[in-house]
């Protein structure tokens, strides 16, 4: 369901009318597209057999290395030259997607391992970096990217401001909420704990 | 060190990498950051080659874009623009009073053109920006590129077009440097006729009068880069 879920949304973004339409300005671009696409990726990524999840765990201590890749992707997906050629040339916009898909399933897989820090830090970096550079568009009397013009600009940048308060305001939300309890909780805390393989588990 | 801790070493310095190779792709190896930067940069390593495209004045009369033993100082228009379009015309007006028709033999091997990406501009159209804007030919042409040949000239060069409803086309405008030899040698910002009139005269200085061979190109370059 969470990888039917995921390819839909990753092919509701960036197949051809839809794609036309959210690439026609700057706003539909940078404020659904590629929200929609880092959803994809979060939701494929949830998709993962336990095992496979199990596997990558020693490759992503704490969630550091997938943190730090998705945010890399992220903020190379939002270099204006990149938004640029990825509106005139298809097998670009088809590597920004991947890239973004690619950052929302690293995200994912390292969320867990991160903790209550390491998603400080993430959310706190990414936020930055949405208003940042969101303020830049905003206030820019310069177009920045040649393919959109300077409203449609400014409004993408309100908007990415609008992305990181609200981003920084569901992660401080989500934590006052109460852990999970019942036997999936306790199923999922015990895999979570499990040692990688037998072998691992001797003294 | 445990099997464990190297495998997460492993993993960090794999992250590490696709991070510094995803920003490096999308900055052109952390150079620029947008896509006038990259076709200035682009241009700037390697001289693109214009192709040949009609050019036509308000008389019918052929523009070419390049000259030999010339430097060609390029600039994209549609005569309906009132904003970007119109401010490049008075800079153009600008080089064209400081290159005061010719008082010295670099400023001789300078010529202005102005192309019109506009299929809507006609011969009067064309003829009224000219006389508003003070183009005075042989130093200044204005002319209107034909339809067939549009698009290959205006990707040559990198210009993208958006319509906008209040000015009528958007670009990103600037000055365009195309050597005698026919090829874009230099992209300068269009905030920036100083800096255009600068390098229209290093780039006559170090291009020889006969202009268009690759090799004379490669001297020129490497003149200039010393």
């Amino acid at each position: 369901m969470r990888l039917a879920s995921a390819i839909a949304l990753a092919g509701l973004a960036m197949a051809t009318p839809c794609r036309d339409v959210l690439e026609r300005t700057m706003a539909g671009h940078m404020l659904v597209q590629y929200p929609v696409l880092l959803a994809a990726g979060w939701c494929g990524a949830r998709a993962l057999p336990w095992r496979a999840l199990r596997r990558l765990r020693p490759w992503n201590p704490a969630g550091a290395p997938g943190l730090l890749a998705a945010l890399a992707l992220l903020t190379a997906t939002m270099v204006p030259r990149v938004i640029d050629l990825a509106v005139a040339n298809p097998a670009v916009d088809v590597i920004k997607a991947a890239m973004l898909v690619a950052a929302g399933g690293l995200a994912s897989v390292a969320w867990r391992p991160a903790g209550r820090l390491g998603q400080a830090f993430a959310v706190g970096n990414a936020a930055w970096m949405l208003a940042a550079g969101g303020l830049v568009l905003a206030e820019s009397p310069a177009r920045v990217c040649a393919s959109y013009l300077e409203g449609d600009q400014a409004r993408a940048g309100f908007g990415l401001v609008a992305w990181a308060i609200a981003g920084s305001v569901a992660w401080l939300a989500s934590l006052r909420r109460r852990p999970r309890k019942g036997v999936r909780a306790r199923l999922t805390a015990a895999r979570d704990r499990a040692p990688l393989s037998p072998r691992a588990s001797r003294p | 060190m445990t099997r464990r801790a190297a495998t997460g070493v492993a993993g960090t310095v794999a992250a590490t990498v696709l991070a510094v190779a995803a920003l490096a792709w999308s900055t052109q190896g952390f150079r620029v950051l947008t896509l006038d930067g990259a076709r200035a940069a682009a241009v700037a390593n390697r001289p693109r080659p214009v192709p040949s495209a009609h050019v036509q004045d308000a008389d019918g009369a052929a523009i070419p874009i390049a000259v030999p033993g010339m430097v060609t100082v390029v600039d994209f228009v549609s005569t309906a623009c009132l904003s970007v379009c119109l401010a490049q015309g008075s800079e153009f007006a600008l080089l064209q009073d400081s290159l005061g028709g010719g008082a010295t033999s670099a400023d001789r091997r300078i010529r202005l053109v102005t192309v019109s990406f506009d299929p809507d501009d006609d011969a009067s159209r064309l003829r009224g920006w000219a006389e508003a804007q003070g183009a005075t030919a042989p130093s200044w042409r204005v002319g209107r590129v034909a339809a067939d040949d549009r698009r290959r000239l205006l990707e040559t060069f990198g210009i993208v077009l958006v319509r906008d409803p209040v000015a009528g086309w958007r670009h990103n405008a600037a000055f365009h440097l195309v050597d005698g030899g026919g090829a874009v040698r230099r992209i300068i910002a269009a905030n920036d006729p100083v800096g255009a009139l600068r390098a229209a005269r290093l780039l006559v200085d170090v291009a020889p009068d006969a202009g268009p061979t690759e090799r004379s190109g490669r001297l020129a370059a490497d003149r200039a880069a010393r």
